[in-house]
């Protein structure tokens, strides 16, 4: 037969078929496979290209390069021109450039002096990213991207309070007199540990040479902001690299992107799991409905043989049909998956960053050949049986294809399970894993059933008689229900555990930055005020953390040995070892640290009074640090504090979960241990937005303290969660569509049988309700034991995952030991009673002529 | 002396069947020349189905040789006997046999689309006309009744000329009156056509029609008269 004959006649046979909802399984599970594929792929992109603009706000720029000495202007500018030149016509400059300078000086007004930390911006400074500045201090806070005309500072509210001064007043930069128009409360591009830093002040770049404050050798940071497409970025940053001296550098989001939370790359992870999870789903869906597709078509295929096609042929039309079936799916998968997300998007809109960038069409393409490989994958094994129907079946109804052996197709289908897996995760041991464990629980699985079959055909004599014949049709067909049983549990398995780690993320979420977390830090309370504070607090209502001693030191040697030269190279970075550290003490553990080595010094709550020093301190190091540095328990670490050695031995190795928003420290001593060292305390608090104005007199009552006010970072993190949860409930929406799928496709393989035996026993004088109650009672003990199965299932999988991979307690949950299997029992009896309903409806007679 | 459509020599047949092997067919001769008519009868189970798939090429033979149009069967592998069955043969079965997803029309055009015939879809309605089903065309055979369906079964066997034809049982599945009708057409479309008719049958009445019969009896020729 010629191509397009075959094509004509798959098309016809096709929409025919889809006409009839044969296909409908089959078509939606692989739509749910792409949509989710698609929305997980599109939204993904989009929030980790926001990410990084989210970065590149951070940085102020695209790129920035950081020089100790005002830098050769040509070297700016001459790129800016050849490109121009390049370009003949068109004379835009494709990259922006902003300049900072940034130094130490003493600012004054009147009498008062303050140390503080200048910037001094060219007009068009941020390029990206925005500043928070008010009017007046604690005011309203106003986002701009302007920068302080000439003749005008923004300064932090430190200076003010440290100065005595309020807004409009003058300060003395150097020999200007500038005017203070503005409290700057953010900055984009702050970096390293801003609390140390002396206060900021912002000028106008040029207002600086009048100041006549910057000279030959003091200590300044030239940066030079760039802005531009990638491309344009890319390129200057090649042609700029080889012409930087030692001194100078570049700086882009890749070294300078602040660490992305934690929480939002599990959200990540768990999507793409639960992205996995669905595909699984349907793949199963998909080739249980392939096969009934396959098994309804073995006459189509004997006549087409019989009227002379050949074996290819026929194979050739069902792959066109497949085709078809594949590149629709994919696309309109992939445009709902792109609406899905547009949606995510266009509900979330107010919490996303200003500039929420499009998706590329990666999802869109991998999408699509996800679909075929899904679809080919998944259903080309027992299609492939349709070429081997014999023509002679025209003339012998009963004559089955030689199957392929079950071996093959079970293999096919493994090693197609095993390439989306690492696909997926891009992890081998993961993927192995996984494998395994799912194998394991598939075999455990089916022995489960055939024990709980024949311990219910051993009951079923002392079941109610209503109930008994609906058990022993189960019974009777135990070859396809069992398999039907096991499909159920484990998908409901799966479905169990995607929502119970959905839980667990959100609960670590929110438990993360509940409402009342502290959004103020409070450093430098100096230790004659620490009573006059607390006692402030308590006034005010305000309920703090614990207050924290902190000296400030560097750790200088490991074991005797220079930290310098201990560490590799590449480990010089190291932000630890490059500044210095604030070092604690503590009696207790702070509750959300994690010992891994090592034991807590013993806690003498009885003396609550300073503990004396102790001859040879205890140190307690975080995890990664010593990790980095190759610090072990009893390793002998010198700090260098002020003007004097401290050394302590390593009693033990904690983690730190840096990104809950309270007092983190990576050294933390035995009580005692900073006796005789400078220490100034610290502590975290909150305070509602609304109470403000208490700030200023605890700055009037405590000159001496630095505050650090987070609550705008911590607003942007929990927008980013909500989005972030939201999206993982959509995902999950797909990995429950996918489980319907799963079920109506294993519901359908039976029901040719089950619709000519309800012919049969209606036509030998069954009731209607006879019927209907047995289907009630089959499905729905095939429901529970389903249940019962997922339920064991989730449990082991939780049990592995909590002690052998999280080390966690772990404890059963006997909840959902009754829930499940009563879940099953209704879903699947519905469904169930559902799809037969038209073993009710149809006449008997058609039905037995059909056979 | 007229060319022969169809020789069987020295045909054996048999399955395997539970470690058994039982043999359906045994030693079965004969021939028919083109233009004729001819009629195997048997009781149940006699072998009828399997002798007719044998000669139709549909199935492979234990022993013996089948030519069917001057093409040795017993030598040629399962697509080359399709190509034969395109070319030279048509079927009529007891259970029609027809496309369910297919309208009447369709299912009628299909074995000219095997054959890469042109205008086949004037043709499918010119012979869906002859069967009286004009006003069937776009209906799907579960919108018909056994009859109407058979109807459009033979026109689907007779649209390309074929041969010889092969009929399973044509009216077996039809009551006696609508049997009758479908017996008549059959027979007037192969006047028509002048096609070699093989025709399987246990009903004598409709045997009697053909030029000569042919009587099995548990798998082995009885009579060819
Ligand atoms: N492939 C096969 N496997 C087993 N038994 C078969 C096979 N083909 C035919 N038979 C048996 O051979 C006998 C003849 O069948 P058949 O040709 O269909 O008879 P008829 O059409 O005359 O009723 C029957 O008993 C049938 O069961
Ligand atoms: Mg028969």
């Amino acid at each position: 037969m010629t191509l397009p004959t075959l094509l004509r006649l798959a098309l016809k046979l096709l929409f025919r078929e889809w006409r009839s909802g044969s296909l409908t399984v089959m078509a939606t599970a692989l739509l749910i496979a792409i949509t989710s594929h698609t929305t997980i792929g599109f939204f993904t992109e989009r929030l980790s290209n926001a990410m990084e603009a989210k970065a590149t706000h951070l940085l102020g720029a695209d790129l920035v390069i950081k020089s100790p000495s005002a830098m050769d202007s040509t070297l700016l500018e001459n790129y800016v021109d050849e490109q121009i030149a390049e370009r003949a016509n068109s004379n835009t400059p494709n990259l922006n450039i902003a300049s900072t300078v940034e130094f130490t000086t003493v600012a004054i007004a009147g009498d008062e002096l303050k140390l503080s930390s200048v910037k001094a911006v060219s007009n068009n400074y941020p390029l990206k990213g925005f500043m928070r500045t008010s009017l007046t201090l604690f005011g309203e806070e106003i986002t701009t991207t302007d920068s302080p005309p000439a003749g005008e500072l923004w300064v932090e509210h430190r200076v003010l309070s440290s100065l005595n001064i309020d807004v409009g007043d003058t300060v003395d930069i150097g020999d200007s007199s500038l005017k203070v128009s503005r409290v700057l409360t953010f900055e984009p591009d702050r970096s390293g540990a801003f609390y140390a830093l002396a206060p900021r002040i912002l000028m106008n770049l040029n207002d600086l040479p009048k100041a006549g404050i910057v000279q030959q050798g003091s200590r300044v940071d030239y940066r030079y902001l760039v802005e531009g497409s990638p491309a344009n970025i890319k390129a200057y940053r090649d042609w700029i690299k080889p012409q930087l001296t030692p001194s100078q550098s570049v700086l882009d989001i890749h070294n300078e992107r602040p660490a992305v939370s934690s929480s939002l790359v599990r959200a990540e992870s768990y999507m793409k799991l639960a992205g996995l999870v669905a595909i699984l789903l349907a793949a199963v869906a998909i080739a249980m409905s392939a096969r009934l597709y396959a098994e309804s078509h073995y006459d189509t295929s004997a006549l087409i043989r019989c009227l002379g096609g050949r074996q290819n042929d026929v194979l050739f039309i069902f792959i066109l049909q497949l085709a078809i079936l594949a590149f629709f799916s994919g696309v309109i998968g992939s445009l709902l998956g792109w609406v899905s997300q547009s949606f995510i998007a266009f509900l979330i809109k107010d919490m996303l960053p200003e500039s929420f960038p499009q998706a590329s069409l990666t999802s869109a393409w991998t999408g699509l050949a996800l679909s075929f490989i899904v679809l080919f994958g998944f259903s080309l094994p027992t299609l492939i049986r349709l070429r081997q129907v014999s023509p002679l079946r025209v003339l012998r109804k009963n004559l089955e294809p030689n199957s392929l052996s079950g071996a093959i197709i079970y293999l096919a289908t493994f090693i197609f399970i095993s390439l989306l897996i690492f696909a997926y995760t891009q992890d081998i041991k993961l993927t192995t894993a996984s494998l395994i464990g799912g194998a394991t629980i598939a075999l455990f699985g089916f022995i489960i059933v055939a024990l709980l079959f024949m311990l219910l055909n051993k009951l079923n004599q002392r079941f109610p008689l209503i109930i008994k014949s609906g058990i022993r049709n189960l019974i009777r067909r135990k070859n396809e229900t069992r398999w039907q049983t096991l499909a159920f549990g484990i998908t409901m398995m799966a479905m169990t555990l995607v929502v119970i780690i959905r839980s667990d993320l959100i609960d670590t979420w929110q438990s993360q930055l509940p409402e009342d977390i502290p959004n103020h830090f409070v450093m430098n309370i100096l230790p004659g005020d620490v009573n006059a504070f607390e006692e402030f607090l308590a006034d005010n209502n305000i309920t703090s953390s614990d207050l924290y001693p902190v000296s400030r030191g560097r750790l200088t040697h490991i074991n005797g040995v220079a930290v310098k030269a201990s560490v590799t190279k590449e480990e010089n970075g190291n932000e630890a070892l490059n500044r210095e550290l604030n070092l604690t003490e503590a009696k207790v553990m702070q509750k959300d640290n994690r010992l891994v080595q090592g034991e807590w010094w013993p806690n003498n709550v009885a003396s609550s009074k300073a503990t004396p020093a102790p001859t040879s301190p205890k140190v307690s190091i975080e995890a990664r640090l010593a990790k980095k540095l190759n610090i072990n328990l009893n390793d002998e670490l010198t700090f260098f504090i002020g003007s004097r050695h401290l050394k302590a031995n390593v009693s033990s190795i904690r983690t730190v979960k840096w990104d809950s928003f309270k007092p983190n420290f990576y050294m933390v001593f035995e009580p005692g241990s900073l006796n005789s060292y400078p220490t100034t305390n610290l502590t975290s608090f909150y305070l509602p937005e609304q109470n403000r104005n208490v700030l200023n007199a605890m700055l009037r009552q405590f000159p001496a303290i630095t505050l650090l006010e987070v609550g705008a970072i911590l607003e942007q993190i929990k927008s980013i969660l909500s989005q972030v949860t939201l999206a993982v409930e959509i995902v999950l929406s797909f990995v429950l569509f996918a489980g319907f799928a799963v079920t109506f496709a294993a519901l359908q393989s039976t029901l040719s049988q089950r619709l000519h035996e309800g012919a049969l026993m209606r036509t030998l004088g069954a009731s209607k309700r006879q019927i209907r109650i047995n289907q009630w009672v089959e499905y729905a003990m095939m429901g529970s034991l389903s249940g019962l199965i997922a339920i064991s299932g989730t449990e082991v999988v939780l049990w592995a995952l909590y002690t052998q991979v999280f080390h966690l307690e772990f404890n059963a949950n006997p909840l959902m030991i009754i829930l499940l299997p009563l879940i099953g029992a209704s879903v699947i009896g519905l469904f169930g009673v559902f799809t037969s309903r038209k073993v009710l409806n149809e006449s008997p007679t058609l039905v037995l002529r059909d056979v | 002396m007229s060319n022969l459509a169809l020789s069987i020599q020295a045909l054996h047949k048999s399955v395997e069947l539970n470690q058994q092997t039982i043999e359906i067919l045994s030693n079965i001769s004969l021939s028919i020349a083109e233009g004729d008519s001819v009629a195997i009868v048997g009781s149940s189970g006699s072998g009828k189905s399997t002798l007719l798939g044998l000669m139709a090429g549909l199935d492979n033979t234990t022993s013996g040789a089948v030519t069917l149009m001057g093409n040795n069967l017993t030598e040629m592998s399962e697509d080359q006997r399709a190509k034969v069955r395109a070319e030279h043969v048509g079927f009529v079965f007891q259970s029609f046999q027809l496309l369910p997803n297919l309208s009447a029309a369709e299912n009628v055009m299909l074995p000219m689309e095997v054959l890469n015939q042109k205008n086949a879809q004037n043709r499918a309605a010119a012979m869906l006309e002859r069967v009286g089903l004009s006003h069937r065309l776009t209906h799907y055979p579960n919108q018909l009744s056994g009859g109407e369906q058979q109807r459009v079964a033979l026109a689907r066997a007779f649209v390309t000329q074929p041969d010889i034809l092969f009929a399973d049982e044509p009216t077996g599945n039809l009551d006696t009156k609508t049997g009758n009708h479908i017996a008549d057409l059959l027979f007037e479309l192969n006047k028509e056509v002048n096609t070699t008719l093989i025709l399987v049958t246990h009903d004598e009445h409709l045997a009697k029609r053909c030029q000569c019969t042919i009587r099995l009896e548990a798998g082995a020729l009885v009579t060819a008269s």
